[in-house]
């Protein structure tokens, strides 16, 4: 059971990402092809801030499918992302049935589809609209580690098992995406499943060919200084979290805001903020590196 | 004469379950999960490009930045070009590099190939040259092996298991607790759909919540990198657990560890240590680390301490500082390198003053095998004993 693809090459993957204003690397777009192709989710991991979530985004923008979100987080459950029953209609139905008919009819009744509460990972294996759904498990490393054991039926198979019901079976595959900040390690059955691709910092050039798409209004030389400025920053080893891309797009669009069009010590000290999101990294900047990092 | 990009297809992919052995042989693990999935991947991607095959395995193989990196460098060992140029690399295949490794025997066929035959094949190559133990930088920290980092990981998940403090996900009945709609109204049917009671369920505890001080003092240096792979491994199978490093100061190192990747947590961490030299003084960095931070410790917590016991400092301190966190926390495990060997006795200065207040002491060979965890045996008086 392999979904219809959209792509039919790794070019066609670049030229969609592309036009959703998303430049991936060669790696990453082979990834996502051959998630495609073969009906298998993908694992996405890397630095917060580097752009997995938004790939999900750029995928369902431009092939025009759902894009259903699990946000993963502590104490997610069965019931938060596959399905729960409506208890309390369960219960009213119950009540309003008792004296007309068996427990056992009553069961059946109260347990069919009608009660069912869809959530996300259901939501996305029942899907029949013309185009693949997205289906986006953002941040899986948040939630528990037994959370993991829920999704393993789901991608494996694309069937979900609710007792009272029977197998639910995907009508057709959803391209899956599972990001994961590697704050804690994930399990190798759930691993397994998946292919695999990193995303990590973008070097210069990639850095301003990102600015210059999604911000053409700060010109390239401005752009370049932007992306020079905060490459210099992430190799600083005393910092505790370095900026991602999100950070960089904040700052320069805080810049383009505020009308500068050069990187002076009182701007860049002023706009620090929107770069550098942790105290004891802001100031050890602001009072040690500024110089230097405006210097170079 | 030349092939077809059909022809060229059919035997790269006849090589791909050799590329897969040439992993596994490298102490890389390719299950045959995996290899199917390089052989479909090879069905769709234009398997002569070098590029695209190379993408793909990476891929298909490997799960996480580290593996890509292996998968990457065996790439280039097995399908290596005979006569690489000083240019770019080509992007397509040279034919005459498909052979797979040579295994030895005198009875191999390719033993009787002829000389230039042989020095094209990748045999010619020093296939071990790539060593994921190679140095990353001039600091002492060393990345340990995949394969070790892995057996790590799975202790490290025994070890959380055991020490489980915190609720999971995972529901159980009980007197107390929060309502269980879904139970009750089974129960209720059972009944005719008369309500009988309301039934209740608590969370199981499966998480832990892990404080590591990690000592990084001089008489610890030869077993920084086997005890940094461990204290990498217990953060990332424990995400609320927090890592502080020692020696005559003390440092909270999380931020630093967490980052993305062992090995480049290892480096990041090993240019940080690497000021950390001289001797420690335990007592004095507990009782930093209970002033600072003493507020984040509650009965749920575990307190590991990974530490030789070489100690600088005053071991009554150690004792009064240990028996001050001992209140405060749920459990106290030290970890030392040294319980396998011959003779040992925790009479070390600082680890002989902290006996009484230890519930675990333990070896990092306890989290290196797969065997359950071993505790050093303490006595009835201790703590743990």
């Amino acid at each position: 059971m392999i979904g219809t693809e959209p792509w039919s090459s790794t070019e066609d993957v670049e030229r969609l990402l592309a036009g959703q204003q998303y430049i991936a690397d060669p790696s990453l777009v082979m990834a996502i092809y051959l998630s495609g192709r073969l009906g298998k989710p993908l694992l996405v991991e890397g630095e917060p801030g580097c752009g997995k979530t938004e790939i999900a985004k750029a995928l369902a923008a431009g092939t025009g499918g759902e894009l259903i979100r699990l946000q993963c987080f502590e104490g997610l459950d069965a019931r938060s992302a596959l399905y729960e029953w409506d208890y309390a209609r369960q219960l009213l139905t119950i009540r309003l049935h008792e004296t007309r008919e068996t427990p056992e009819a009553l069961e059946r009744e109260v347990f069919s589809e009608r009660f069912l509460l869809k959530r996300p990972l259901l939501r996305a294996l029942s899907d029949d609209s013309p185009h693949r759904p997205i289906l986006l498990i953002d941040e899986v490393d948040r939630a528990d580690e037994e959370f993991e054991g829920l999704l393993l039926e789901v991608l494996s198979d694309y069937q979900v098992t609710v007792p009272e019901l029977g197998t639910i079976r995907a009508k057709q595959v959803p391209f899956v995406l599972i990001t994961s900040n590697r704050t804690r390690d994930l399990s190798d059955a759930l691993k397994r499943r998946c292919l695999y691709a990193y995303v990590d910092y973008p070097d210069l050039e990639k850095e301003v060919a990102i600015l210059d798409k999604r911000l053409p209004e700060l010109g390239d030389p401005f752009a370049r200084k932007i992306a020079s400025f905060v490459q210099r920053v992430r190799q600083d080893p005393e910092l505790s979290k370095r900026p991602g891309v999100a950070e960089t797009l904040d700052w320069a669009a805080a810049l383009l805001d505020l009308d500068r069009t050069e990187l002076s010590a009182e701007t860049v000290a002023t706009t620090l903020g929107f770069l550098v999101k942790d105290a004891q990294d802001l100031r050890y900047l602001r009072e040690q590196r500024l110089e230097a990092l405006l210097e170079k | 004469m030349l092939e077809g990009p059909q022809a060229l297809a059919a035997r790269l992919r006849s090589r791909l379950g050799g590329f897969c052995r040439f992993l596994r042989h490298r102490g890389f693990p390719v299950g045959i999960g995996l290899e199917l999935d390089l052989g479909q991947a090879a069905d769709v991607i234009r398997l002569w490009d070098r590029e695209e095959l190379r993408r793909a395995s990476g891929a298909t193989l490997a799960r996480s930045p580290e593996d890509l990196r292996f998968v990457n460098d065996a790439f280039d060992l097995y399908w290596t070009t005979a006569d690489p140029s000083p240019g770019p690399p080509s992007p397509t295949f040279d034919l005459t590099a498909l052979a797979p490794p040579k295994r030895p025997g005198p009875t191999s066929p390719r033993t009787r190939r002829s000389g230039s035959e042989a020095e094209r094949s990748p045999v010619a190559i020093p296939l071990g040259t790539y060593s994921a133990a190679a140095p990353s930088s001039g600091h002492s920290l060393r990345p340990v092996s995949p394969k070790d980092l892995r057996a790590v990981r799975h202790g490290a998940r025994r070890f959380r298991r055991r020490l489980a403090t915190l609720p999971g996900r995972r529901r159980a009945h009980s007197h107390g607790g929060s309502i269980d709609l879904r139970d009750t109204v089974r129960q209720s049917l059972r009944h005719g759909g008369e309500w009988v009671e309301l039934r209740r369920e608590r969370p199981q505890a499966s998480r832990a919540e892990f404080v590591l001080l990690w000592d990084v003092s001089g008489s610890m240096r030869e077993h920084e990198s086997r005890f940094f792979a461990l204290v990498h491994s217990l953060l990332s199978v424990s995400r609320r657990s927090r890592v502080f490093a020692f020696s005559t100061r003390l440092e909270e190192i999380t931020a630093m560890v967490r980052r993305s990747g062992y090995r480049r947590a290892t480096e990041t961490v090993g240019h940080r240590i690497d000021r950390a030299d001289g001797g420690t003084r335990i007592g004095h960095a507990l009782a930093e680390f209970a002033e600072k931070y003493g507020a984040m410790l509650g009965p749920t917590s575990t307190l590991v301490l990974l530490s030789d016991g070489w100690d600088l400092g005053e071991s009554g301190l150690v004792q009064e500082e240990l028996a001050h966190l001992a209140h405060r926390t749920g459990c106290i495990v030290w970890i030392t390198p040294y319980t396998r060997r011959p003779g040992f006795e925790p009479s070390v200065g600082a680890l002989r003053a902290a006996r009484r207040q230890i519930d675990l002491l333990l070896g990092p060979e306890d989290f290196e095998s797969r065997w359950p965890l071993r505790p050093f045996p303490l006595s009835p008086t201790t703590r743990g004993g």
